[in-house]
This record gives structure tokens, C-alpha cells and sequence, in this order.
């Protein structure tokens, strides 16, 4: 498994070339943004390619194995938005224009990845081993939606008020609702992952959950980016992308690691 | 440590790897709560029980195969 080996250290390079194009002055450069788009696919394909892998590696009769499926055809719909955004940065050479075909793709990737994901945490509450029962398990998801429903007048609100057109708003409510909607079993697989220090099984769970959790973050944020015109946050947010593809990637391909 | 019983120690270098040693030791102590036993009275004829009732979760994270091959080798510690 040496190409297991080498990941980890790939990925920390990886990290590093991402922090430091997206907060370097080389950040709009165009070298600079075909390459971050080319890591974040192949990130994204490496984890959906692995989480098929781990998919097949599960047992007929495993019910985790149909959780990796959806998880994977998720994944595969992000892979090909990202793909349809990378069309337009290396192949056009033309700005990303919103919305574009590739919203269509990250719209179905959360009705794929959020039955998923809910799906991992109700198999691994149902277990049988000690991770917590009741409140105790699922308190973490229960914060993110009740911080959801407090910000409604911050979020949801602005963007029916604002004066974009139908298919904008539509996608920006997209984002907002399905991004905390995710964050919710992402933060109760956080604390999953987390009970198995030590283990391997840390080394699948706490990355793809801290890194969906960093994109989730990244696509709740984008929202305010486009509204307000934060520039700055630009930045934050496409280093947030790549740090979380970047996880993920890492994640799925430990998940067979850890099966072998 | 919290028990000198060696069949534990075996069980826990076995479950560790996997599970990390924090939740090798809570199933571990969960199926001793459950048998109203203590850590000590864990001996090769609890073997089985313990192997069936953490395979379960096993299976979740790490597969069928791995699960079963991690619970037969729990199994037969105390053959050794």
C-alpha cells in the first residue's frame, strides 16, 4: 500500500501550496487558478473513485455498504461540478459565471451526500458500540440546526429580499439550507471520529467530516461573499474549499486501508 | 492499567489498532456491564459473547471481513 503512505504527505504539501496561493499575492494569477482547480478535482474524483472502492470492499449483507454508495454517487456529482468549473478556468480561460451547469451537480450532490451522511451516523449510533445513546450521541447536529433556525433572518431572508434573479436565489437558498443541513451529521461524525483515537478508523472518519465541514462552511459563506462583495473572505473560502476536498480525498482512500 | 487479567491486555492489543484504546476499553467494559462481571473475571469461556457482541459494530467501520477476522482472532486468545 505505498501509494497510502505517500497520501499523507502529499496532502500535507498540498495544504501548504493551497495556503499559500490563496493568501499569497500570487492568488489571482492564472497559473495560480488552474492549478487549484485542477487539485480540487482530482481530489474530488480520488474520493469518489475510493468511496466506490469502499462501496464494493463492504460485505453484501454490510449496511454500511449502501451508505458508501450514495455517499460515493454524491461525491461523483461534486467531482463533475467542479470538473464544469474547472472547464471554465483552464479550458476557456473565461471567469466562473453564477449560476452555472455546475450548480445543477453540487445541487445534487446534497441529495445524495445528506441521506448519506445521516445514514452513517444512524448505522454507527445503532452499532452497538459505546459512542454515546440518545441526546448524548446527536447533540452536536441538534446545535448546528438550532444556530440554523437563529440565523434564518440573517441568511435565508436577505437572499428571498434581494433583487437576484430566480434561479440565483434559488441556489444560494441551496447552499445555505443543504450546507447546514450536511453540517449537522458532519458535526455528530466529528465526534464520532473522534471516540476512535488511536484507531484507524480516525483516520476515516475525522478527516472526510472535518473535511465536509470545511466545505460546508465554505459554501455557507460564499453566500455572503456574493451578497456583501466580501472580497476578502474570497480567499478564505477557496483555501477552505481546498483544505476540505484535500481531507476528504484522504479520508476515502483510508477507508480501505483500514478494511484490508 | 486497569486490570492485570492478560486475556484484556490481548484483547486491547487486538481491538487498539482499530478502534483507538480509549473505545477498545469501553466495549470492552460495556460487555463486562452487561455480564455483571469486572475486568478481572473476564476468562477465554466470555471469549465468544464478547466477540459476537462487538462485531456488530466492527462491521460498520471497518467491513465484514476485517470485523470477522478481528472477532475469530478475540475468539481464540484464550486457545493460545
Amino acid at each position: 500500500m505505498n501509494a497510502l503512505r505517500i497520501a499523507t504527505p502529499i496532502g500535507i504539501l498540498l495544504l501548504i501550496w493551497g495556503a499559500i496561493s490563496c493568501f499569497g499575492p500570487w492568488y489571482t494569477s492564472p497559473v495560480t487558478l488552474k492549478t487549484n482547480s485542477v487539485i480540487k478535482l482530482v481530489c474530488l474524483i480520488i474520493a469518489a473513485a475510493f468511496g466506490f472502492v469502499a462501496h464494493r470492499a463492504y460485505g453484501k449483507t454490510d449496511l454500511q455498504r449502501r451508505s458508501w454508495l450514495i455517499w460515493s454517487l454524491g461525491l461523483t456529482m461534486y467531482a463533475l461540478g467542479q470538473s464544469v468549473l474547472a472547464y471554465y478556468q483552464i479550458l476557456r480561460n473565461v471567469p466562473i459565471v453564477y449560476p452555472s451547469a455546475a450548480d445543477f451537480f453540487f445541487f445534487a450532490f446534497y441529495l445524495f451526500c445528506l441521506p448519506a451522511a445521516v445514514m452513517f451516523c444512524v448505522r454507527a449510533f445503532r452499532s452497538g458500540l459505546p459512542l454515546g445513546r440518545g441526546w448524548k450521541f446527536w447533540w452536536p447536529a441538534v446545535v448546528v440546526l438550532a444556530a440554523f433556525l437563529l440565523s434564518v433572518s440573517s441568511t435565508l431572508v436577505p437572499m428571498f429580499e434581494a433583487s437576484t434573479p430566480w434561479l440565483e436565489t434559488f441556489f444560494n437558498a441551496t447552499y445555505t439550507i443543504g450546507g447546514f443541513s450536511l453540517l449537522a451529521p458532519c458535526v455528530v461524525m466529528i465526534r464520532v471520529g473522534l471516540k476512535f483515537r488511536g484507531g484507524s478508523v480516525l483516520k476515516v472518519w475525522l478527516p472526510i467530516s472535518l473535511g465536509f465541514t470545511c466545505v460546508l462552511l465554505s459554501d455557507i459563506l460564499f453566500f455572503y461573499l456574493t451578497q456583501y462583495k466580501l472580497g476578502w473572505a474570497e480567499r478564505c473560502v477557496d483555501f477552505l474549499y481546498i483544505a476540505g476536498y484535500i481531507a476528504v480525498a484522504r479520508g476515502s482512500l483510508f477507508q480501505l486501508q483500514v478494511m484490508k | 492499567m486497569e486490570t492485570q487479567n492478560p486475556l484484556v491486555k490481548k484483547i486491547i492489543e487486538v481491538l487498539a489498532p482499530y478502534l483507538g484504546d480509549n473505545m477498545a476499553w469501553a466495549s470492552i467494559k460495556m460487555f463486562t456491564k452487561e455480564k455483571k462481571i469486572s475486568l478481572d473475571e473476564i476468562s477465554s469461556r466470555h471469549l465468544p459473547a464478547l466477540a459476537a457482541k462487538i462485531e456488530p459494530g466492527l462491521r460498520i467501520f471497518v467491513g465484514q471481513v476485517k470485523a470477522e477476522a478481528l472477532t475469530s482472532e478475540i475468539a481464540n486468545l484464550g486457545k493460545q
